[in-house]
């Protein structure tokens, strides 16, 4: 007999005439891990809230370990004993490791305070765990793995009954994931349930004991361990072997982006080649050295040895402009890349304007801009208030105004981080749209997603060194050895 | 036809509270000029006013919320989501609204009664024309004609067919165990075995170590087995190559967990969206003697009888995706003895 510490029974949840939990069904066991692999990101925020409280619900009821907490009749809007891990962290980042810990908790009721006592007490859990973590440590110098941890023992130490989750693999390394998977395990085994929420199920297979597919708010399917099989999940997912692998063009001998033993204060000694119209991938293991690279493109750093050529030019020479011919595609571009004070056309043309100043007085130029991509960007193109654009269409803008600009290469960071099933898939086609034009396309990742499905090449970079390279018809041993 | 919104009671009692409200607002106004031109009274109007916030307050935690949920599990019970729900109000409108609810109440047991005593009558009259015991009889003859003539095949599945018949026919009102019902099944997969030879396979996982624990829990006679039948003709008999059925019992404190899988056909989403529609609203559909649709009777029958017997918070819920099999989850409470938790 297994305990019940979550049970959502035919939960419909709707807001603002919008269905974003549609007849959910949903049982967690005490000490289970169940996976949670949304299709799409449709009521991926409403459940999660839902978790965490009780909040009006359509239709439905919610129980708590075993007990009506929630139903359509009354909804309390108390709080359940659940706690979130993502991306934002809930840690106080002026406070010391074991303050956020032991302090900033409910209930908390002690006025002085003994810091010896409390970091003793960390270091006593951190040597139980073979954490490597310093309790006096303010969080703001923690890295995003280490905060994980912490969120991870303040969710324990505060009770929480179960631990949600969310698309961790976003922002921590791969090393760093197993690292989180075996303290999953073992605070599973010691009764804490835990709802681990991602976008694929090849991560999913290897940490939970059940997972559920979730689209538009409703559950398609629970599987079961012995189900973890890639053919299950197949039906349910779109296809991706859509890769347009011939927009190779080895022009330049030197290739277009070349290293030679660069070495900065996290980079050691890496040397590779880069041509022209190639799609490459730097999975880096440990996330230490994503942040260099970007900084050395934008001539931010100079290389502590080594030489960095862009097309045969010495980038740190001050007479070539780099910032030019790279261009670079942030995590989560529609966040951070738009202006959303101008219109869409606008925002189309804005890397253009640094090659062309004319466009902003040139109605023209902006015609044919919109004769050339209106076709496939469709009726948004002349759209003047961004903010009520589907980010389907955003992502079009990002990338769109990329290949408008046509730079050399472009480096894109984490492209698929946090994207359900159908935008990571867009996401793909806009990539092969990228090399259909000749342009380089440098994937940054520290997580491999969808990456391979694009990628001519995987540059596995391990503590700062280029570990292997492995070419595309070589994949399948990368992927053997995950 | 709807009424007017003036001819609802409810409406009425709002506009005049909004008409008491205005009123008792310019009243403070009032009080409040006279305050300010008068330069007094200043600590009578501050008691006036927070008296009034009190009261507003007051009628918002204690009359609206209250007034909200009941009027929501009327929206809801219009709806067909609950039934019970009208009859467990928190907060029922008036002692003569609950009184009538009561008294619906009574009506439709006793409809229900009156139509379960009519089937209850066709069924007897069915029963005598078999004479089941006519029937064991004869199948035994043949079993035993069959074992004499060497057709070990023949007295199988005539043996397989006299237990299930009885076991179907004699005393359906009563809860069995799981393990009964489970022995039902595998006759039932022995009889049908005959028919889809290799073809179909028959599994069942207990999610627990104390499996006898598990076969002694009790659940209405014939809840698996119309789905299992589902399974395989709606399932499995038109898929190409082989079916199997999954049956899985997980259990919980309080709860009976079963679930049986199928990886046939399928089913196509909008015919599950009604599916599930009808399996949540409480329809009586399916005892209705012209309803043109059949699919998926025996699984509203089977629900149905749950949510009478237990409560809305049990029954079925069927995951489906074409060409990749169906998932029934029956969730049933945890009994132990013969006549426990029954409403």
């Amino acid at each position: 007999m297994r305990e019940e510490i979550f049970r959502l029974e035919r939960v419909t949840q709707i807001v603002g005439g919008v269905t974003l939990l549609d007849d959910l069904n949903l049982h967690i066991f005490k000490g289970e891990i169940m996976g949670l692999v949304c299709i799409n990101a449709h009521g991926k925020e409403a459940l999660v809230k839902l978790l965490c409280q009780n909040v009006p619900i359509h239709y439905g009821r919610v129980y708590f370990q075993e007990t009506l907490v929630n139903n359509y009749e009354h909804s309390s809007m108390s709080m359940n004993k659940v706690s979130v891990i993502e991306k934002q962290s809930s840690l106080v980042e002026d406070l010391t490791v074991s303050d956020n810990i032991f302090i900033m908790r409910r209930g908390f009721k002690k006025y002085l305070i003994n810091r010896k006592i409390l970091n003793e007490q960390f270091e006593k859990i951190a040597e139980e765990l073979d954490i490597d973590i310093d309790g006096s440590q303010m969080v703001s110098n923690l890295s995003f793995f280490e905060k994980c941890v912490v969120e991870l023992l303040k969710a324990v130490i505060t009770d929480a009954k179960l631990i949600v989750i969310r698309d961790i693999s976003n922002f921590i390394s791969a090393t760093d994931i197993f690292k989180i998977h075996d303290l999953i395990r073992h605070f599973s085994k010691l009764g804490i349930s835990f709802l681990y929420i991602c976008n694929h199920h090849e991560e999913a297979f290897k940490i939970c004991d059940r997972i559920s597919l979730m689209e538009n708010g409703k559950i398609l399917k629970i599987l079961n361990k012995k189900e973890f099989k890639d053919e299950m999940i197949t039906p349910y997912t779109l296809d991706f072997s859509i890769k347009e692998s011939s927009a190779i063009h080895k022009i330049s001998r030197n290739g277009i982006l070349k290293f030679t033993d660069v070495s900065t204060e996290n980079i050691k000694d890496m040397s590779f080649t880069i041509e022209k119209g190639e799609c490459v991938v730097f999975l880096d293991m440990n996330n230490t050295i994503l942040t260099d690279i970007v900084r050395l493109m934008l001539n931010e750093i100079k290389p502590l040895k080594g030489r960095i050529l862009l097309d045969g030019f010495e980038c740190t020479d001050k007479r070539f402009n780099l910032k030019k011919r790279v261009c670079f595609i942030q995590e989560n571009p529609i966040q951070t890349m738009l202006f959303k004070g101008m219109s869409y056309i606008d925002n189309l043309c804005f890397l253009l304007g640094k090659k062309y100043p004319d466009i902003w007085l040139n109605n023209n130029i902006k015609k044919s801009i919109i004769q050339e991509y209106g076709p496939l960007i469709g009726e948004d193109i002349y759209a003047n208030d961004i903010t009520r654009i589907a980010p389907l269409s955003l992502y079009n803008l990002i990338y769109y105004r990329v290949h408008l600009y046509h730079p050399d290469i472009v480096f894109c960071m984490q492209p698929f981080s946090g994207a359900d099933m159908y935008l990571r898939h867009h996401i793909i086609e806009l990539i092969n749209q990228l090399r259909k034009k000749k342009i380089t396309v440098v994937i940054l990742s520290v997580n491999l997603s969808d990456t391979l499905t694009v990628a001519d090449r995987l540059m596995l970079i391990e503590r700062g060194q280029l570990r292997k390279e492995y070419r595309s018809e070589e994949f399948h041993f990368f992927r053997a050895n995950q | 036809m709807k009424n007017k919104n003036s001819s609802y009671l409810s409406y009425r009692f709002l506009d005049a509270a909004l008409v008491i409200l205005a009123f008792v607002i310019l009243l403070i106004f009032i009080l409040a000029f006279i305050s300010i031109t008068l330069g007094r009274y200043f600590f009578l109007l501050a008691l006036v006013f927070s008296l009034f916030l009190a009261i507003l307050y007051f009628c918002y935690r204690f009359v609206y919320l209250p007034y909200k949920e009941t009027s929501k599990v009327f929206r809801l019970f219009a709806k067909g989501y609950t039934l019970q729900g009208i009859y467990e109000l928190r907060y029922p409108f008036s002692p003569e609204i609950e009184d009538a609810i009561k008294k619906i109440k009574d009506f439709i047991n006793t409809n229900e009664f009156m139509s379960t005593t009519k089937r209850q009558a066709q069924y007897l009259a069915l029963q005598n024309q078999i004479n089941p015991h006519f029937l064991y009889n004869s199948l035994e003859g043949i079993r035993g004609e069959a074992i004499s003539a060497g057709l070990n095949n023949v007295a199988e599945i005539t043996e397989a067919l006299a237990t299930f018949f009885r076991y179907t026919i004699s005393n359906v009102e009563k809860l069995v165990t799981v393990e009964d019902e489970l022995g039902n099944i595998e006759n039932y997969y022995t009889i049908q075995q005959y028919r889809f030879g290799d073809r179909l396979n028959l599994n069942i996982e207990y999610d627990s170590e104390d499996k006898a624990q598990i076969l002694r829990y009790r659940l209405p006679k014939l809840t698996l087995q119309p789905i299992v039948e589902n399974a395989i003709f709606h399932g499995i008999e038109r898929k190409m190559g082989s079916g199997h059925v999954l049956i899985k019992i997980e259990t919980t404190p309080k709860r009976l967990i079963i679930t049986v899988s199928d990886d046939g056909l399928g089913i196509e989403e909008d015919m599950l969206k009604e599916l599930n529609d009808k399996l949540n609203t409480q329809s009586f559909e399916s005892v209705k003697p012209d309803s043109d649709k059949k699919t998926g009777i025996g699984i509203i029958n089977v629900n149905n009888r749950i949510k009478l017997l237990f409560g809305e918070e049990y029954g079925i819920y069927i995951y489906s995706t074409v060409n990749v099999g169906t998932d029934v989850e029956i969730t049933l409470p945890l009994i132990t003895n013969e006549g426990g938790n029954i409403k």
